[in-house]
């Protein structure tokens, strides 16, 4: 994929960063309930949340000493705003760093950054 | 220009500046920049050549474990290079006579005359200082695979060369190359052995960023153009839509 800008919200809104991503990921998954009849056998399928997940590995475009991307902060990108899983990887002796993150979305709900 | 949440968050959510940013050439160039093909090169012969040429006119083997290991129990100045180092004649006659000679024929006692009676016969002594430049780039060379690894703070304590160390890195490299530990340790180069060991963390740890990472000054050049960007594409839209 080509290269994408995006900014992730660092410490709520106090903050935020933006990031040049190298590439980024997706993927989305459903979360279904099921019918079945008095031989157990599924009559009916029904989907009633779906999640898309976001792999992103970029470079952040503010000096590290001030800021600390992490777990539980929001990230917009590629048209959509996702809740930061796990931060992966984050070089801590380069200038600006190179972090490599998972987030997520489920349906259209509401993403509040941890505080 | 000073960016405030707004504009950063305009600018993730705007279609056109994403193809601003996906197609500027500046950032492709500075992209590229990051391989240093020369570089590159040394790596390929180093791996595939068992014989350098060091000073146009002395061959020589590349760096093995066991030769790393050797020179740090010596205290050679090459196993901790900062740009304030100097080096001796005889600590480059000892490099070059460990680069061409096999670990059954180094004598501790006797090194440093051997040492010396060997670089006279390559005229060393009288171009110390090329010999020194070029010893150190092979150690450049050698460490070079290692950029791939994620970084991290690093400690201020001087590495440890020890048997310990040459011991756990060979017995990678072997596992990984299918050979046995003692020839990793005596006749594969050590960037070849970083290299397999790079491999070996891949596959143990496959979520970490494993990748030719930008030197310092050029991921400031590429977030300079990136600001340049921003500030342009901000500007034109404001100035539209006044």
């Amino acid at each position: 994929m080509a290269r994408q800008f995006g900014v992730i919200a660092v410490g709520g809104t106090a903050a935020i960063t933006g990031i040049v991503a190298n590439s980024v990921e997706f993927s989305d998954s459903i979360e279904k309930a099921t019918a079945r009849n008095e031989q157990g056998k599924v009559t009916d399928t029904k989907a009633y949340s779906k999640g898309v997940s976001i792999s992103v590995r970029g470079k952040l475009d503010t000096p590290r000493a001030s800021l600390s991307v992490s777990a539980g902060q929001t990230i917009v990108i590629a048209g959509g705003t996702y809740m930061i899983d796990s931060v992966t990887v984050s070089e801590t002796n380069t200038e600006f760093a190179d972090v490599s993150l998972t987030a997520s979305k489920n349906d259209d709900s509401t993403l509040e950054a941890y505080s | 220009m000073t960016f405030t949440p707004e504009h950063l968050l305009f600018l993730a959510n705007s279609p056109e500046f994403e193809k601003v940013v996906a197609s500027d050439p500046v950032l492709d160039e500075i992209e590229a920049s990051r391989i240093d093909y020369a570089l590159e090169r040394l790596l390929l012969f180093e791996a595939v050549r068992g014989t350098l040429v060091i000073c146009g006119d002395v061959p020589v083997r590349p760096i093995t474990p066991f030769i790393w290991s050797f020179l740090w129990t010596l205290k050679s100045p090459f196993v901790n290079i900062d740009e304030n180092t100097e080096f001796t004649a005889l600590d480059c006659a000892i490099f070059v006579f460990l680069l061409t000679h096999a670990p059954e024929e180094l004598d501790y006692a006797t090194i440093e005359k051997e040492s010396l009676a060997y670089a006279d016969t390559v005229h060393l002594l009288e171009r110390v200082e090329d010999f020194g430049k070029e010893l150190a780039a092979m150690v450049n060379t050698a460490f070079a695979p290692l950029d791939l690894l994620p970084k991290t703070n690093r400690t201020k304590e001087p590495p440890v060369y020890d048997a310990d160390w040459m011991l756990s890195v060979c017995s990678v490299a072997g596992q990984e190359a299918n050979f046995s530990a003692l020839r990793v340790a005596t006749e594969l180069p050590l960037s070849a052995v970083f290299g397999y060991c790079v491999i070996r963390a891949r596959k143990s740890k496959p979520d970490c960023v494993y990748t030719k990472h930008m030197p310092d000054w050029c991921s400031r050049n590429y977030v300079e153009r990136l600001n340049q960007l921003k500030a342009e594409f901000i500007e034109n839209h404001f100035r539209e839509t006044e």
